[in-house]
């Protein structure tokens, strides 16, 4: 927990080193946009860093099509060495 | 809007084709096909590079149609914002998920194979960062790099399947016992027309970075012939794994760096196995840089950034959280990246060019901007 | 002349311009200011004035002579007409051109450059005869690029002898040369010079716009060209390349570059240096065809080597071991046995002790150099290895890095290759191969994203151009490179350099 968050600061504090100037700079929309974009960026690292089991990508791509998928290999398996 | 500036020639671009086609997936499909197809795997693979050029067909037909625009731009005139934002909404969902795998994949590799102590975050984080750099440096400097790259990675692996030859016995590719052999060829032509060969039709994105200047000399040849160099190269890896493991093939988990590793000619040749964990690298590396390229492309399209390069270390950092959250043990990214990916692959990157190249058939190529 | 008597102009009274000029070169006392006698009354109606440490004294005596007779006979006289005197001041100096002057500013500049002053009564311009004699190093071979074959001519520090050697080399109008002044103090003449038609116009517009901004520098060395023109000040990669030889000059001239060279400076900078470049040097082409290439693979091996050897023994040994051949493996740790640090630490040491070593050695004086060298070899050789600091291995890893990055024939390349070595080193110590594998992906985007004066750094290998390839890897027969892309565009009605991508 404490590596993960330690090297979450440091990426973040990177990403501040190389784009703070230009963020800074930054105004109305064009910052808007970029919070906007951060926003997920946080929140994956809070499931990283808290090792949750919070919604994301591959329970996304799982909902829409684990199931297909899954029938799919399993009909094509049996008929195979596996 | 993007792409104006950033221009690069058809010969850089078939470098990019071949270099994301060959890719990870050298070192990474022999494994899953043999467990897929068994000695059949290089049938399969050959049928999915035959659908992976009907892709490809697709996407230079629609470069074609729409000459010199962006896919952003006509798709949006074809279906109107909404629809043709939702399309590429699911694409960049798709994009992340592939440049997290692939990076995880190298995570993976070094972390388990050849550097056992070092976690795998520090590879995540260093070859994303590699990536990235390269993305900010624009789609020109990457090409002109990949260029010398691929030469190196195809050098290699060319280099490890000759000196293996002492290995292969022809005779593993006959089936052991006779046994069903649509299914095993049908379940590995999916996983291959999905992983790696379906994938170009994320070329779709790319595609008019290749200046259209009317009456210019035809170029489309270049793309085929760099994509049938890979496709060549991916079905000769199949194939040798095949031939030099036999059933055994889809035991090793990285069975190209497990061929090299049984190479032994005279007491120099030995030890061979480092190039293809070099070849991964690099592999991974052009790979997970042009899909940045493409996933930055698609973000700066509907965000109002002055710099086109602004988003991209935000989504490298997106990616990197994905990639070390994504899986949670390898039989996870078997499931993942072998059953979920590749269907995926198929369903939307199909979809997506049948809808876009039918829509331009019945719309015509100009008329809807 | 009376409506303006400022301080600038010279006066018609000559006791009036001794003043000005003993004020003018006040505590110059290399300043001789001698007046010449001769009038009615024995005073005097003429003076000299020159700078002694930059005049030829035989010269300057001999024009003295030459002037004394006729002139002062004349000035002894009534004071002829303007126009005739110039005249026969003209006359008289017949042999050295007389200028006229008629500032002091300008007096001032010309008795600095070797000048010879002549002020007269009476009249308000200044003769100015050109007698600078300063001893100049002689044309000799030059020291830092020395050539079996070829020829031996190196440059000097006198910009005109350079441009000269040039000029008999190429004796075309189509060799345009062009000056510029920078500095305020110093004002040191920079020329520029290229083949018009052969250089690349978009070029040489990049080029004219960047030495426009050398001009408030105060310029000590054709260096300090180089450095306001480079594109990237913090690559260690350098961007324009320098040689003494005037036949690599004339080469890179026909290669379509710009030359830039520098008053008091023996170096001529090739503007715009590609990566490529570094590793070709002029007897290449002097020599056999088969010879040439070998020698050219070798330097490639060379920049291998001086680029990776120590980092990738660092990484095999503390990271991969088992890439190591057996046999091989057992030498490498039967001889670091009992020492007691780290590969990393071993491999810092040795080689922070050989750039010591190298850096001593080039600045001592020629008889201490090789003492130092006698003791480095001892100690780092011998002692350190005795003393369990360092293994065999390592010592020979070093060396053969040190005997590498001598091969490359451009001491500022093998600078930049010894700047990467350390980052790599630590890449390696760190991350093992894929660490090293990481260093040259970011070395090779670094070198990819550089461009100078326009090119791209990596040309001819980023974007690939494969028929250029035949200069780079190989050096293919002189009768195909001439007529390589490169050269097309000096034969006429050819298509003409191909478009840069």
């Amino acid at each position: 927990m404490i590596v993960r968050l330690g090297f979450s600061v440091a990426l973040f504090a990177a990403l501040a080193v190389a784009q703070g100037a230009s963020v800074k700079k930054m105004r109305g929309k064009e910052l808007a946009a970029f919070t906007l974009l951060l926003l997920p960026v946080l929140y994956q690292d809070a499931i990283y860093v808290r090792q949750a089991d919070w919604p994301s990508l591959p329970e996304l791509m799982g909902v829409l099509l684990k199931t297909p998928a899954a029938a799919l290999d399993r009909f094509l398996a049996s008929g195979g060495n596996g | 809007m993007t792409g104006r500036k950033e221009q690069i020639t058809p010969g850089q671009m078939s470098v990019l084709i071949t270099a994301t086609t060959l890719g990870s997936s050298i070192v990474f499909i022999p494994h899953p096909l043999a467990h897929y197809a068994g000695q059949y795997a290089w049938i399969s693979a050959s049928l999915a590079a035959v659908f992976g050029t009907l892709m490809l067909a697709a996407v230079l037909y629609l470069n074609r149609a729409h000459r010199g625009r962006s896919i952003m731009e006509y798709s949006a005139a074809l279906f109107g914002k909404p629809l043709s934002g939702l399309m590429f909404f699911i694409v960049l969902l798709m994009l992340l998920f592939a440049v997290s795998a692939i990076v995880s994949g190298i995570g993976d590799f070094f972390s388990g194979v050849m550097m056992k102590e070092t976690p795998a975050y520090i590879f995540n984080a260093t070859s994303l960062f590699a990536a990235a750099a390269t993305v900010r440096a624009g789609i020109k400097v990457t090409a002109r790099m990949f260029v010398l790259l691929l030469t190196v990675m195809v050098a290699f692996i060319s280099a490890v399947l000759v000196l293996a030859i002492p290995l292969y016995h022809s005779g593993m590719l006959l089936p052991i016992w006779p046994r069903e052999m649509a299914r095993p060829v049908l379940h590995g032509l999916l996983l291959t027309a999905g992983f790696p060969f379906g994938e170009i039709f994320l070329y779709a994105l790319l595609i008019h970075l290749v200046p259209a200047a009317p009456g210019a000399a035809p170029w489309r040849g270049k793309l085929y012939k760099g994509y049938a160099l890979a496709a060549a190269l991916l079905i000769m890896a199949v194939l040798c794994s095949s031939m030099a493991f036999g059933p055994a093939s889809d035991v090793f988990i990285y069975s190209l760096f497990k061929l090299a590793s049984e190479i032994h000619i005279g007491d120099m040749m030995e030890r061979t196995e480092s190039i293809v964990g070099i070849a991964l690298i690099l592999g991974s590396y052009m790979k997970a840089t042009v899909y940045l390229y493409m996933l930055n492309l698609i973000v700066k399209g509907w965000l109002p950034f002055k710099d086109e390069r602004t988003a991209v270390y935000p989504l490298a950092l997106m990616c990197l959280f994905l990639s070390l959250t994504l899986f949670d043990s390898p039989a996870d990214f078997f499931s993942q990246v072998y059953v979920i990916w590749p269907f995926a692959v198929l369903l939307v990157g199909g979809t997506f060019l049948t809808l876009h190249a039918g829509m331009t058939a019945i719309r015509g190529t100009g008329k809807g901007a | 002349m009376t409506q303006k008597t400022s301080d600038k102009a010279l006066s018609r009274e000559l006791r009036m311009n001794r003043a000005k000029a003993c004020a003018l070169f006040d505590r110059c006392q290399d300043v001789s200011i001698i007046p010449l006698g001769g009038g009615p009354e024995g005073e005097a109606v003429a003076l000299i004035v020159y700078c002694s440490s930059l005049v030829d004294e035989q010269e300057s005596r001999r024009i003295r002579l030459l002037l004394a007779e006729p002139l002062l006979m004349e000035l002894a006289g009534d004071s002829p007409a303007a126009s005739d005197r110039e005249l026969s001041l003209r006359e008289a100096g017949a042999r050295h051109q007389a200028e006229l002057f008629d500032e002091w500013d300008a007096i001032e500049e010309k008795v600095w450059q070797g000048y010879l002053i002549l002020i007269a009564e009476g009249w308000t311009l200044a003769a100015g005869f050109r007698s600078a004699g300063l001893t100049k190093r002689q044309v000799m071979e030059p020291v830092n690029e020395p050539s079996v074959q070829g020829p031996r001519e190196g440059t000097v520090e006198t910009l005109p002898v350079n441009l000269g050697m040039l000029r008999q080399r190429i004796g075309t109008s189509r060799l345009k040369i062009e000056y510029v002044t920078a500095g305020t103090v110093l004002r040191t003449d920079i020329a520029f010079a290229y083949l018009d038609g052969t250089v690349d116009d978009g070029m040489l517009a990049a080029f004219r716009e960047r030495i426009a901004r050398i001009a408030p520098y105060e310029v000590l060395d054709t260096s300090f060209v180089e450095d306001a023109i480079q594109d990237s000040d913090w690559s260690p990669f350098p961007q324009h390349r320098y040689t003494e030889r005037t036949d690599t000059a004339a080469a890179s001239l026909l290669d379509g570059k710009i030359l830039v060279l520098t008053d008091n400076s023996p170096m001529i900078l090739i503007c715009p240096a590609l990566f490529v470049d570094f590793f070709a040097t002029s007897e290449d082409y002097y020599v056999r065809t088969a010879y040439a290439t070998m020698i050219r693979q070798l330097r490639l091996l060379a920049f291998a080597i001086a680029l990776t050897l120590p980092s990738a023994y660092v990484a095999m040994s503390t990271f991969h071991p088992e890439l190591i051949p057996n046999i091989l493996l057992l030498a490498i740790l039967d001889a670091r046995e009992g020492i007691p640090f780290p590969a990393i630490v071993e491999a810092l040491i040795m080689e922070t002790s050989f750039e010591l070593l190298r850096e001593a050695g080039i600045r001592l004086p020629r008889p201490v150099g090789s003492a130092v060298s006698i003791v480095g070899a001892l100690v780092i050789g011998q002692a350190a290895i005795m003393a369990k600091i360092a293994s065999p291995i390592m010592v020979i890893v070093v060396a053969l890095t040190g005997i590498a990055s001598f091969a490359i024939p451009h001491y500022e390349m093998a600078i930049a290759i010894r700047l990467l070595r350390f980052p790599l080193i630590l890449a390696a110590s760190f991350m093992g191969g894929y660490g090293l594998m990481l260093g040259f992906i970011f070395i090779l985007l670094h070198l990819c994203c550089l461009e100078t004066l326009g090119q791209p750094y990596l040309s001819s290998l980023a974007p690939l151009k494969l028929r250029d390839l035949r200069d780079v890897f190989v050096r293919a027969p002189l009768k195909t490179l001439m007529r390589s892309p490169r050269n097309r565009k000096l034969h006429a009605g050819g298509p003409g350099r191909r478009e840069q991508r």
